[in-house]
């Protein structure tokens, strides 16, 4: 086995693996898009909203404006002890807002959120959540969580995550070819002892120069079967590279957890058809604040003996 | 992840995960097709929203699925062990 790192920015890291199977590879894409887990607003608690964007509507934004994670600080809220609905400050971390529009109007970006921790903070000011009229003002109590992308996809730390085969294709005019290459930089491709290795197949194809000299079906019958460069970019939570060092770790974590049942021989569970997750006891959505009042809004409900 | 043997007769073996699906065992197919004793491994999704799955064995020789699968797991973990050495050792030569 082998890698290389193609490129790396702040948020997009672009990687060689040689010598692994499509399994393996897909494998770490589905982890690192679905189980790695960054912090995401996930409840909200408003104390006025007299803006024209309904309660649900801004939650549902402000749910997808990306968190900068400490992922070495919080837990996620299933494995937290506190069983708190809320949670407690090792699994949850707070989030203000309070804004008012008074002689002209005002657009709520996600910079005017206010976090209690600053490690848990939007990645980007600039995200239009709303706009007010003069005189409406907004104001709420968010609470991030931990989460995982399979649960909801505001968890998931990528916004793209992707592999692909790596191809060699024997070059006819290597002069010609290593002159355009040179062009074309060498994170798309390179000549290796007179092979050309297509790294970036469609970053290739982009050069008009290249698609002369080497034609699509040479790259398509030369594709390697065990090498591929992965593209992941990050939405800004994690660093790039930390979604692959935690994506491996979560696996490996699965994989112990697999044997340490055998091991147990712990091997017959009852399993029904559908397993309602245990953080919400059982119901199928949690209910914000959970407790509300049945009689709210003076409504007389009729009593028990009366209904029979 | 929750485990159930659902059937264990001879050199065949049916298992069925709950909470799992493509991701572990894919992954764990690929390498139980490795070994040589293995005949055949595979798994299936009885439906895509149910968060369910079953994998199948039948070993050349022999009856010891469980030492089988184990060590599939063993070869897993140590391929990403592998491929996590690897990806440091490469990071910290771009960055430095």
């Amino acid at each position: 086995m082998n890698t290389k790192i193609v490129s790396l920015n702040e948020d997009t890291i672009r990687f060689l693996v040689d010598g692994v199977n499509a399994a393996f590879a897909n494998s770490l894409r589905r982890t690192m898009v679905a189980e790695v887990p960054i912090m995401t607003v996930e409840d909200i608690f408003y104390f006025d909203n007299s803006s024209i964007v309904p309660d649900e509507v801004l939650a549902h934004r402000i749910g997808f404006v990306p968190l900068t994670t400490d992922l070495d600080n919080y837990v996620l809220p299933e494995e937290c002890d506190c069983e708190a609905e809320l949670g407690c400050p090792k699994c949850r971390a707070g989030l203000t807002m309070d804004i008012e529009a008074k002689d002209d109007t005002v657009t709520v970006y996600s910079g005017d959120l206010v976090p209690e921790d600053p490690s848990i903070a939007p990645v980007s000011k600039r995200i239009p959540l709303a706009k007010l009229a003069p005189g409406q003002a907004i104001k709420f109590e968010a609470y991030a969580q931990l989460g995982q992308g399979k649960v909801h996809a505001k968890w998931s730390p990528v916004s793209m995550c992707v592999y692909q085969n790596v191809a060699f294709v024997d070059v006819e005019d290597e002069a010609a070819t290593k002159e355009c290459l040179d062009a074309c930089g060498d994170d798309v491709a390179v000549i290796e002892g007179g092979v050309l290795k297509v790294i970036d197949i469609q970053g290739f194809e982009r050069c008009r120069r290249c698609r002369e000299l080497v034609r699509h079906e040479e790259i398509i019958g030369g594709l390697k079967k065990d090498e591929f460069l992965f593209t992941v970019e990050s939405t800004g939570g994690l660093p790039p590279e930390r979604i692959v060092k935690e994506a491996v770790k979560m696996l490996k974590q699965k994989l112990s957890t697999l044997k340490g049942k055998i091991e147990a021989d712990d091997l017959h569970d009852e399993i029904r058809d559908f397993d309602l997750p245990e953080i919400n006891e059982g119901k199928l959505y949690s209910v914000g604040s959970g407790d509300f009042d049945e009689d709210e809004g003076g409504n007389e409900e009729p009593q028990g003996d009366d209904v029979a | 992840m929750k485990i159930n043997i659902v059937k264990q007769e001879g050199k065949y073996m049916e298992m069925e995960f709950s909470g799992e699906g493509h991701t572990l065992l894919n992954l764990l197919q690929d390498s139980l097709l490795e070994d040589k004793n293995v005949e055949m491994a595979g798994y299936s999704k009885p439906h895509p929203l149910m968060d369910r799955s079953n994998l199948f064995i039948r070993l050349r020789r022999g009856e010891r699925h469980l030492d089988t699968i184990k060590k599939a797991v063993a070869n897993a973990d140590g391929k990403l062990d592998e491929f996590l050495a690897d990806f440091e050792k490469s990071l910290a030569e771009t960055v430095s």
